[in-house]
């Protein structure tokens, strides 16, 4: 059954009768669920003004699904293919960037740290002062102080893989401990 | 002599830069990219091959054996 031209004309209908046995009345049966759904939903809202364009929006979603052709399901298809095949893609780049991220971390930790980080999930840096942090995997919250047990949150403006973020921790650390306590966020 | 400098970026994760100091063309590609990345913020910084240690760079170092820019750093 198509009900191509129907959908407004029904609606201006529905929404113009003066009682609700009168609205679900004019609805055809094959209509009645969503429509008694609806007529509750308009009924609350008095069916005027800018609620009423809402709901006639949602109305009209469905009223257009009811009605898709053959072609317009084409369409869609090749739309969601489309939406589908580009989540793959970026979930392939988003893995490639975390794998490389983890190659270069790796690159620069010493043979202990690379063992720590691969056994316990962390890794220890021992700064200038002679304070030592764990940094453990993460991006926020993960680096702590090991002799007060202090965290700290400190982290690259731009969301980068959390073993790129890890990296730049331990090189501020390493080098620029005052300027990464003084930005840091501590808890 | 080869450097190698690595950058960290949002949707690459990082990319790398690979440097022989005798080659002029080449050390002022990698010379650019370091200028125009620290102009950004990023921080840079030189550490050997081993990883051991850091230091930071202020200007681009053709003999740096291997160098890393970050992002600039924010509280959480």
């Amino acid at each position: 059954m198509r009900y191509t031209g129907w959908n407004k004309t029904i609606w201006l209908t529905w929404t113009s009768a003066s009682t609700a046995g009168e609205r679900v009345y004019r609805i055809p049966s094959a209509w009645l669920q969503a429509a008694q759904t609806a007529a509750i939903d308009i009924m609350s809202a008095q069916s005027t003004g800018n609620t009423a364009l809402r709901y006639y929006t949602e109305w009209d979603a469905w009223a257009n699904l009811v009605e898709e052709t053959a072609e317009q399901k084409a369409v869609r298809r090749r739309a969601e293919a489309v939406r589908e095949q580009r989540t793959r893609d970026l979930q392939a780049a988003r893995k490639a960037a975390s794998d490389r991220a983890e190659r270069l971390l790796e690159a620069c930790l010493s043979t202990t740290q690379r063992d720590q980080l691969s056994s316990v999930g962390w890794f220890s840096v021992r700064a200038p002062s002679g304070r030592v942090y764990q940094i453990r995997r993460g991006r926020a919250r993960n680096v702590v102080e090991m002799t007060t047990r202090r965290t700290y949150c400190c982290h690259p403006i731009d969301g980068v893989p959390d073993a790129d973020t890890m990296l730049a921790q331990k090189l501020m650390i390493e080098t620029q401990e005052e300027e990464f306590l003084r930005l840091a966020n501590v808890s | 002599m080869t450097g190698e400098m690595a950058v960290m970026t949002v949707s690459d994760g990082d990319f790398k830069i690979i440097w022989d100091s005798d080659r002029p063309s080449e050390v002022s590609h990698a010379r650019e990219t370091f200028d125009k990345f620290k102009a950004q913020g990023y921080l840079a910084y030189k550490v050997d091959k081993g990883g051991e240690r850091g230091e930071v760079m202020k200007s681009f170092e053709p003999t740096a054996e291997k160098v890393i820019l970050a992002p600039r750093m924010v509280g959480g």
